[in-house]
């Protein structure tokens, strides 16, 4: 019985112009319009080219000074520096000879503007704030390990230009492609909705012709909940296969991974949906326009479309982020692109795999009522 | 002894203040062509929810083939075929994907399941829309795959709530024949109308309903024994004098006479020849007259006399 209800469910879905047009013509679309705005930045991107900046020495700092000098040599250098003083460091950034100056005193940052050169001095010199601190107490508290750490913060700025030198990840194009995946996935919740629309006597005749029937309800929601899962799943694949093969977006050697992230991300999207239309009553439009609110307000706290939400939301309120599915989604594509290692972006799956279980869960118990009041 | 497949016993349902079924009784026996008629809010559509067991209810109790009905009694479901009043079928599905969807909520074999449907098709006509979308087809034919739908499966109790809303004549009679046909089968058929045409045409035995109670049971001729009227007569005639309408009110059997329009209108009970001792009595008078008819009392008169209103006071 399940294996005809979900065929079906799943030919009817396929069938759905609108919904495969959202799902996939949308990314599609959305990543080609991405590709020709911001080709340019990542035609600089991938040129590699060492952002141009201004040191004021206005105090000694040998520790700065011996990193800036790490980062400022060999062929595949991140900056590009020129020593001067105050004045002159702010006519070449309005000339815009330089991208930004940097006092070696308190590591202060001056930019006239914002872009990708702008983004990673404030990387840079993000990175070396934190690990300035680090310095001081070792020098502070074990004097006798100082060269061991300074050893070790210049192998991690090393790790910022060798990032974007060999895996290209952390520029902010493929950060838009990855928010594109997250998004979508996330706005995946549409096609939940149809696990409730079709399977309750109350919302459809369709489903009142299904509730009739001697085959369990709870065989036909998971019908129609997996053919959900499996449209959703093959709209996100498409979706990664054209911007890796057709847009040649670099999702370096870890694509199968991003396929992993966009199978899961939408699978959670669809999950989401299938709660919000089990606890929102009334009409499809009523559930319909929801699943949209919910999906927007997560993706923009997730920044999704304002850069610094998530990062506004994780020094209030942190805990969000690992509750909020767009921000969980789009995590576990940016740890996959800037970590070397599987540990976070593996711990986003296992929490969109406990969200997974858990909307499925909850839109269950609030589906699973045989009889109504009304109808 | 025909056995009853369906017995409701003292069933109330209310909608908050409102008594959508008001301690009904209902019991119909295997074969039946069961006919539920009254007017839009009479309780039809309620009493097959509930006997469906897809609405709650505040009392009462509902067996179907001698077992209580229940949202879980697969049982009892799989021997039965709804036809809904609203069409629910998938748009994305062609016709024969749509009937086999549904029949394979019933039935898993597939060859089984091939066989039923094919014979589904033949049984609604159509044959020559195996491959069209819902969307292609026209009203009558959209109905008729909305039958398919529900009958596909061979159930033994079939319930069809208005299936001929906004159908044309054409599809309506097709459509009011294959019921027959499956009751010719074997099926036991709960038929729900406001159409009185329809119930008197196809149905065995008739429950009036009006207000969730049910007012008036019986069969055609049983139900149009309980009013006074036995027949109506109609004579078309340019003028009647008040005098001759004095000795029309006069006449034996004759309980009501009024002329308006051009129209006399004399509704008689019981009693023989009628029309002819009207007629004489016009003869009489030397009046001449045009167009002359009776009428049989429909269940709109039955209606009429138990409720004091017309069963199609909200027709569509």
């Amino acid at each position: 019985m399940f294996t005809n209800d979900y065929k079906y469910t799943l030919l009817s879905t396929l069938r759905n112009k609108r919904l495969i047009g959202w799902l996939m013509i949308f990314p599609i679309v959305l990543s080609i319009l991405f590709k020709v705005t911001f080709s340019g930045i990542y035609d600089k991107q991938v040129s590699f080219d060492p952002v141009p900046a201004a040191i004021v020495e206005d105090e000694p700092n040998e520790a700065f000074s011996s990193v800036i000098d790490s980062v400022s040599k060999g062929e595949n250098r991140l900056l590009d520096v020129t020593y001067t003083n105050e004045e002159e460091a702010l006519e070449l950034l309005d000339k815009g000879d330089v991208f930004g100056v940097i006092y070696t005193s308190d590591i202060k940052l001056t930019v006239n503007g914002t872009g990708i050169e702008q983004t990673i001095l404030k990387s840079f010199t993000d990175r070396y704030l934190v690990t300035e601190k680090l310095l001081n107490e070792t020098a502070a508290k074990h004097p006798e390990k100082l060269p061991d750490v300074i050893a070790s913060m210049s192998e991690d700025i090393t790790v910022i230009e060798q990032d974007r030198l060999s895996q290209g990840n952390p520029d902010v194009y493929i950060t838009y492609m990855y928010n594109l995946i997250a998004m979508v996935a996330v706005c995946s919740s549409v096609t939940g909705l149809s696990t409730v629309t079709e399977t309750q006597a109350d919302f459809s005749a369709l489903g009142a012709r299904k509730c009739i029937s001697p085959t369990p309800k709870l065989i036909n929601i998971l019908a129609v909940l997996c053919s959900s899962w499996t449209v959703t799943a093959v709209c996100m694949m498409i979706s990664v296969t054209f911007l890796a093969f057709v847009l040649k977006i670099n999702f370096g050697t870890r694509l199968p991974l991003v396929y992993l992230g966009a199978l899961m991300g939408g699978m959670t999207g669809v999950s989401m949906g299938f709660t919000i239309g089990s606890l929102v009553k009334g009409s499809y439009e009523k559930k319909n326009t929801a699943a949209m609110i919910v999906s927007l307000f997560f993706s923009f706290m997730s920044g999704l479309m304002l850069g610094d939400m998530k990062y506004i939301v994780q020094d209030h309120i942190p805990w969000f982020n690992l509750i909020n599915p767009a921000a969980v989604i789009s995590d576990s594509f940016y740890f996959l692109n800037i970590d070397e290692g599987y540990e976070r972006f593996i711990s986003r799956l296992i929490i969109m795999v406990i969200m997974i279980i858990v909307f499925t869960l909850t839109g269950f118990i609030f589906t699973r009522r045989k009889r109504y009041a009304s109808i | 002894m025909e056995q009853t497949v369906v017995k409701i016993e003292n069933l109330v349902k209310r909608y908050n203040d409102l008594i959508a079924l008001d301690h009904l009784d209902l019991t119909i026996k295997e074969g039946e062509v069961y006919g539920l008629l009254g007017p839009n809010g009479s309780g039809k559509t309620t009493t097959m929810n509930c006997l469906l067991s897809l609405l709650t209810f505040d009392k009462g109790n509902i067996e179907i083939f001698g077992k209580p009905m229940s949202p879980t009694a697969y049982d009892i479901k799989k021997d039965i075929g709804v036809i809904m009043q609203n069409v629910a079928v998938y748009d994305e599905l062609t016709v024969r994907e749509n009937i086999d969807y549904f029949c394979g909520l019933y039935i898993r074999d597939k060859q089984e399941r091939r066989r039923c449907v094919d014979e589904a098709i033949e049984f609604v006509g159509l044959e020559d829309f195996t491959k069209f979308y819902p969307k292609k087809l026209s009203g009558g034919l959209l109905r008729r795959l909305n039958i398919a739908c529900g009958i596909a499966h061979k159930p033994k109790l079939i319930l069809l709530d208005e299936p001929t809303v906004a159908v044309d004549p054409q599809s309506r009679n097709k459509i009011l024949e294959g019921i027959l046909q499956l009751n010719k089968n074997g099926a036991t058929i709960i038929y729900t109308s406001h159409y009185m045409e329809e119930v008197e045409q196809i149905c065995t035995r008739i429950a009036i309903m009006d207000k969730g109670r049910k007012i008036a049971e019986g069969t055609k001729d049983e139900l149009k024994h309980m009013v006074k009227n036995t027949d109506t007569i109609t004579v078309e005639m340019n003028d009647l004098p008040d005098s001759v309408l004095g000795q029309l009110k006069e006449m034996p059997h004759v309980y009501s006479v009024t002329y308006e329009d051009g129209k006399l209108v004399a509704a008689c009970s019981g009693g023989k020849h009628n029309l002819i001792r009207i007629l004489e009595v016009l003869q009489k008078n030397d009046l001449s007259f045009g167009r002359v008819y009776s009428e049989q009392p429909t269940l709109n008169d039955v209606f009429l006399e138990i409720t004091g209103k017309a069963l199609r006071d909200k027709e569509d």
